[in-house]
């Protein structure tokens, strides 16, 4: 029978460095703890997600054996960044059509294998070979941003104090220290005109979702989130001219899911958008709707995005404070946005949030702005 | 919307170029043009990366173009640092990863650049010395140093 999907819970670890740790050590506590918050067990669940891009083979069923599930089908993804979310629009899915009344997401990656520095990218592609690098992609539209919008490095370095004031308020963020504007640009360059503290941080982290049909949401009781909208796309891959001001890909992502749940995009009141560098925020304001092109310093100055404001984006501290476990990510982002539709988002909850949008991007390969893109909108039941 | 054509009879038997940058006499880099589309690519391709269709030909790219942004990285898992890379837009509508010289922070976007290289086959866009417009349109910012 065809359903509306729900989420009926949410779970995700501090974002932090946890070296030591196996994946199953970072996924099995958050699968246990939605299992317990829906009073689920594990025999109840009949499909499994997994998003994660450096876990090797079989992350999902080692996370799910380790809490004694087995036996349903599990689902490894591999989207870069995209590769949560595109766990829940695959679970998500599931349900809508009727295949299953219980899936599970799950989330992880750690990155503290590899040390630190710069995400490692396919070697394969050509541009990578040419020393692409994620912060230099951002930050080559960094520098188009502030030529043809006529910002200043300041502009990018308020995105970063946003974050950083938002992450103090989430016990969950890798980066709870406040920052000003004058020690974002005094940072360590890291690709001109980007500078460390304009850079998402390298972190390990979970995160877990329960996915349900409506018939389940109403046994359970409870407080949940209705799933109104979830977009999968790839980049078009062009050899020409590509304006990186204007990514195509989140354009055509975030558009289709305003029409699918049949919302405006200025009517959400919580947005987690994918601000893996802080240029990305002001490109993602245009490209979301959420003011128009030429408007994106404007609007976050005006305050409409910050806590208190009218459209809160990134209430979590986003990538920039709470953080960016790759595979983890796209799950995380939906986690604050079921936290802050439920009123238990403490010490930063938005008051009366009721419509939430998730965005998150993935990759670095040739000819396109990003590999994939997922958008989801969720709407809170009261 | 262009219209794939048919796929060519021996495309799955062909791989792709070896991935080299081609430089030709006179300077210019080896790329290819898509007989269906139009489209010119870097570097050189079997398939079209835009519209699918097969028997791409060889081409010399344009030598100059407009660089659209660039980046000295001074953090990287590929290569040693600092290095400086940016987007050119080859006068023929190829964009172009590449090296740069000569392009410090406060160089200006949009302006002219020339391809170059050593005779070890290294290759790099820099400033276009021969550029009679040295200022560049009014709109697209003003050069500087």
């Amino acid at each position: 029978m065809t359903s509306e999907p729900y989420v009926v819970a949410a779970a995700m670890l501090p974002v932090g460095r946890y070296p030591g740790r196996s994946y199953v050590d970072l996924g099995a506590p958050v699968v246990g703890r939605v299992l317990a918050d829906a009073a689920l067990a594990p025999r109840d669940v009949q499909a499994v997600y997994c998003g994660h891009s450096f876990g090797g083979m079989l992350a999902g069923q080692r996370i799910a054996q380790a809490v004694g599930l087995g036996g349903v089908p599990v689902t490894n993804v591999e989207n870069a960044c995209s590769g949560g979310a595109t766990a829940l629009h695959e679970a998500q899915a599931a349900v809508r059509c009727g295949r299953h009344d219980v899936t599970l997401v799950v989330g992880v990656d750690q990155l503290s294998q590899f040390g630190g520095g710069t995400l490692p990218l396919n070697a394969d592609d050509w541009e990578v070979q040419r020393g692409m690098v994620m912060p230099a992609l951002y930050a080559m539209r960094a520098r188009r941003f502030l030529h043809e919008r006529g910002a200043s490095v300041a502009d990018l370095a308020e995105v970063a104090v946003k974050a950083r004031a938002h992450g103090a308020r989430n016990p969950y963020a890798q980066l709870r220290k406040p920052v000003s504007v004058e020690e974002v640009l005094a940072s360590r360059t890291i690709a001109t005109p980007l500078t460390l503290y304009q850079c998402c941080p390298s972190g390990d982290g979970a995160a877990a979702l329960l996915v349900v049909s409506d018939r389940v949401r109403r046994r359970l009781g409870g407080r949940a989130v209705r799933v109104r909208a979830s977009v999968l796309h790839s980049g078009t891959p062009r050899a020409g001219f590509r304006p990186m001001l204007r990514p195509d890909i989140t354009v055509g992502s975030a558009r289709e899911a305003c029409e699918q749940a049949g919302i405006g995009p200025r009517e959400f009141h919580c947005i987690e958008l994918h601000d893996a560098f802080t240029v990305a925020e002001l490109v993602y304001y245009e490209a979301l709707g959420l003011c128009r092109e030429g408007e994106a310093v404007g609007l976050l100055r005006s305050g409409a995005t910050r806590l208190g404001g009218r459209t809160v984006v990134n209430p979590s501290g986003g990538l920039l404070a709470k953080g960016h476990p790759i595979g983890a990510t796209g799950v995380a982002q939906v986690v604050e946005a079921y936290w802050q539709l439920t009123g238990r988002a403490t010490g930063r909850q938005i008051d009366g949030a009721r419509l939430a949008l998730t965005h998150v991007t993935g990759g670095g390969i040739t000819g396109v702005d990003h590999g994939a893109c997922c958008v989801h909108v969720f709407e809170g039941t009261a | 919307m262009q219209q794939p054509t048919q796929l060519a009879a021996d495309v799955l038997t062909l791989a792709d170029s070896p991935v080299v940058a081609v430089l030709l006499q006179p300077l210019a880099l080896a790329g290819s043009e898509c007989p269906a589309c139009g489209q010119r690519c870097f570097p050189r391709r079997t398939l079209c990366m835009q519209c699918g269709s097969g028997a791409l030909r060889d081409v010399a790219l344009a030598n100059r173009g407009r660089l659209y942004s660039h980046s000295a990285v001074h953090v990287s898992s590929r290569r040693p640092v600092p290095y400086t890379i940016g987007y050119v837009d080859l006068d023929d509508g190829t964009r172009v990863l590449a090296d740069l010289q000569q392009v410090g922070e406060d160089c200006a976007l949009d302006v002219p650049v020339v391809l170059q290289a050593a005779d070890d086959g290294r290759w790099w866009f820099a400033p276009d010395p021969e550029s009679g417009h040295a200022r560049i349109p009014a709109a697209a910012g003003e050069v500087r140093g």
